[in-house]
């Protein structure tokens, strides 16, 4: 993203797709049979870059089919977006209050609406006038 | 670049100076005012031409003279009102351009780009001038701001050109009718900072806050206020616990008697003590937040070590308004170099005592990141002090620095040799 526009026209002018640089680093502990999709992508491996859109809403989902009961898992051992640690530093806001996934069902980690917004909030960055 | 000049402050701040008349930023001192809260009302002005042409200033990238003190601030590296004004939109200046396409204000912004600066918002973050009522004359203060020192530039304007005669006026507040009014006209308000004077001596302070509390707005209202630490008014622990957030900026300069020469005529102990009474306070409302107010001049630069510790010691952080650049003869650029060179030396030595690591906060009132801010606010004035510029009319202003000091202690009989003994070389050699 160019830093050095002159105007909001100029802001404007810029094409917004790909603009969300994506770090996902996936750990799979032991035997696990899962989907994982980052928005409507399907995610197989343990390292993944992607980009989306700025303006367009995030979610990671895993969906954990068949595991060992104790002894395995998923973990989303780093999650970020433009450089900025998501989980496991926001791992509380999961839908199930963690990053560490050993329960059968769908796990979802949700970013709405924009992600910059998203991140103020949760950063403790104070109120929006 | 649109990411040096850019601020997001019009589309929801607006500022009722003492006599009521507009201005558009809390950090803005604009030399003439058309619009008074008298005349206009607040919604107005904010959708009027003045703020219009500010808010397309701002959009076209432009580098706003009456934005200076916020530009100077972050040339040094240092939180500017610009940068937490940007906050309130989300965006954030380390990564410019992606937060503020991502804004919520976003749609505003385009709105008003392709309407001449027009806006369809309505303020939401006031500051309120309540009028001047102070029993401190701080010598950096100007009379607008205090009634006490309105009463020494009344008596040193016959003595010395440095100091003007203040001109009378009345403060907006106690026109009862305009008060009533006006509070009518803030029921969008998020945020309402009161600035006095000594807002707590103010009984337009208590009349707002308890018109808030009574018609239940207080849970959505953060309120903040700055007092000068010389009273305490047991009401505040009525008004705190009602709103949503309370902000108390406490204004000191050091905590050694320096205090008592600059924010004349307080008592340092007494200041410190109602500061414990505060802290005690905090303890109880978590919605509580406490700051120090500094302002730092060339004297009280050399003990804000001191000031930093206690403020490490205490849990609490400081905000400086701007970096002092009025009256001019009381500049930290105005340091002799020595004295500059122990300063640096005193703050890095607490630096490394403390372990202190820069953390760039912006929301410098995050009350989890107390000891980041800090240590941000420390460095920050480790690099300020050694990258400032000397003013190049240096031997002037160290001329009316003399006759500044002097003008003042004809009045109070006290001399700045008992406060700030380090200086006494320097001031001898400046003909003190």
């Amino acid at each position: 993203m160019p830093q050095d526009i002159q105007t909001f026209s100029d802001a404007l002018a810029i094409n917004t797709r790909g603009q969300l640089n994506l770090e996902l680093r996936i750990q799979f502990h032991g035997r696990t049979e899962q989907e994982i999709h980052l928005n409507s992508v399907p995610i197989v491996a343990p390292f993944t870059l992607a980009q989306f859109d700025l303006l367009e809403p995030i979610e990671l989902k895993v969906e954990l089919t068949d595991f060992d009961e104790g002894t395995s898992a998923v973990e989303i051992e780093y999650f970020g977006i433009n450089g900025l640690e998501v989980l496991p530093r926001y791992h509380h806001l999961a839908s199930s209050g963690g990053s560490y996934i050993d329960k059968l069902g769908t796990w979802r980690f949700q970013i709405a609406p924009r992600f910059y917004p998203w991140y103020h909030a949760i950063s403790g960055q104070g109120w929006i006038a | 670049m649109l990411k040096n000049t850019f601020c997001s402050s019009p589309w929801f701040h607006v500022r009722v100076t003492y006599d009521g008349s507009f201005e558009k930023c809390r950090w803005v001192k604009s030399a003439d005012h058309t619009d008074n809260i008298q005349r206009t009302s607040l919604l107005q002005y904010f959708t009027g031409k003045e703020m219009n042409q500010f808010r397309s200033s701002l959009i076209q990238g432009q580098s706003v003279p009456d934005c200076e003190t916020c530009y100077y601030q972050d040339q040094f590296g240092k939180v500017s009102g610009r940068q937490k004004q940007l906050l309130k939109s989300a965006v954030r200046t380390d990564d410019f351009v992606n937060s503020l396409l991502s804004s919520p204000h976003r749609e505003d912004f385009v709105y008003s780009n392709s309407h001449n600066g027009e806006t369809t918002r309505v303020p939401t973050d006031l500051q309120i001038d309540l009028g001047n009522l102070c029993n401190s004359a701080c010598i950096m203060c100007d009379p607008v701001a205090s009634s006490r020192l309105t009463q020494d530039y009344n008596k040193l304007s016959q003595r010395s050109s440095l100091f003007i005669k203040p001109a009378q006026y009345q403060s907006w507040t106690e026109n009862e009718a305009v008060l009533t009014t006006f509070l009518e006209q803030i029921t969008n308000a998020k945020y309402i900072h009161l600035l006095g004077g000594e807002t707590l001596y103010n009984q337009a302070f208590y009349k707002i806050c308890n018109q808030l509390i009574d018609t239940g707005r207080s849970r959505q209202v953060i309120m903040g206020t700055t007092t000068n630490g010389t009273i305490y008014t047991p009401e505040l622990e009525h008004i705190i616990p009602q709103f949503e957030e309370f902000h108390l900026g406490i204004s000191i300069e050091s905590v050694t008697a320096l205090n008592d020469y600059v924010r004349y005529p307080s008592d340092i102990a007494t200041v410190l003590a109602n500061i414990d009474r505060f802290i005690a306070l905090r303890d109880r409302y978590a919605g509580l937040h406490l700051t120090l107010r500094i302002t730092p001049n060339l004297f009280t630069i050399y003990e804000i070590d001191q000031l930093f510790e206690y403020m490490i010691e205490q849990r609490i952080t400081a905000e400086s308004c701007n970096i002092l650049h009025k009256p001019e003869c009381l500049r930290m650029e105005l340091l002799p170099r020595d004295i500059r060179s122990e300063v640096i030396a005193k703050l890095e030595n607490l630096i490394e005592r403390y372990a202190l690591a820069k953390h760039h906060v912006t929301n410098v009132r995050n009350p989890h990141l107390v000891d980041q801010v800090n240590a941000d606010t420390i460095i920050d004035y480790v690099e300020f002090l050694r990258n400032y510029q000397e003013p190049e009319n240096r031997t002037a202003l160290e001329s009316q620095l003399v006759e500044f000091l002097k003008a003042f202690e004809s009045l109070r009989n006290n001399s700045i040799l008992d406060y700030a003994p380090r200086y006494t070389d320097f001031l001898r050699r400046i003909g003190y």
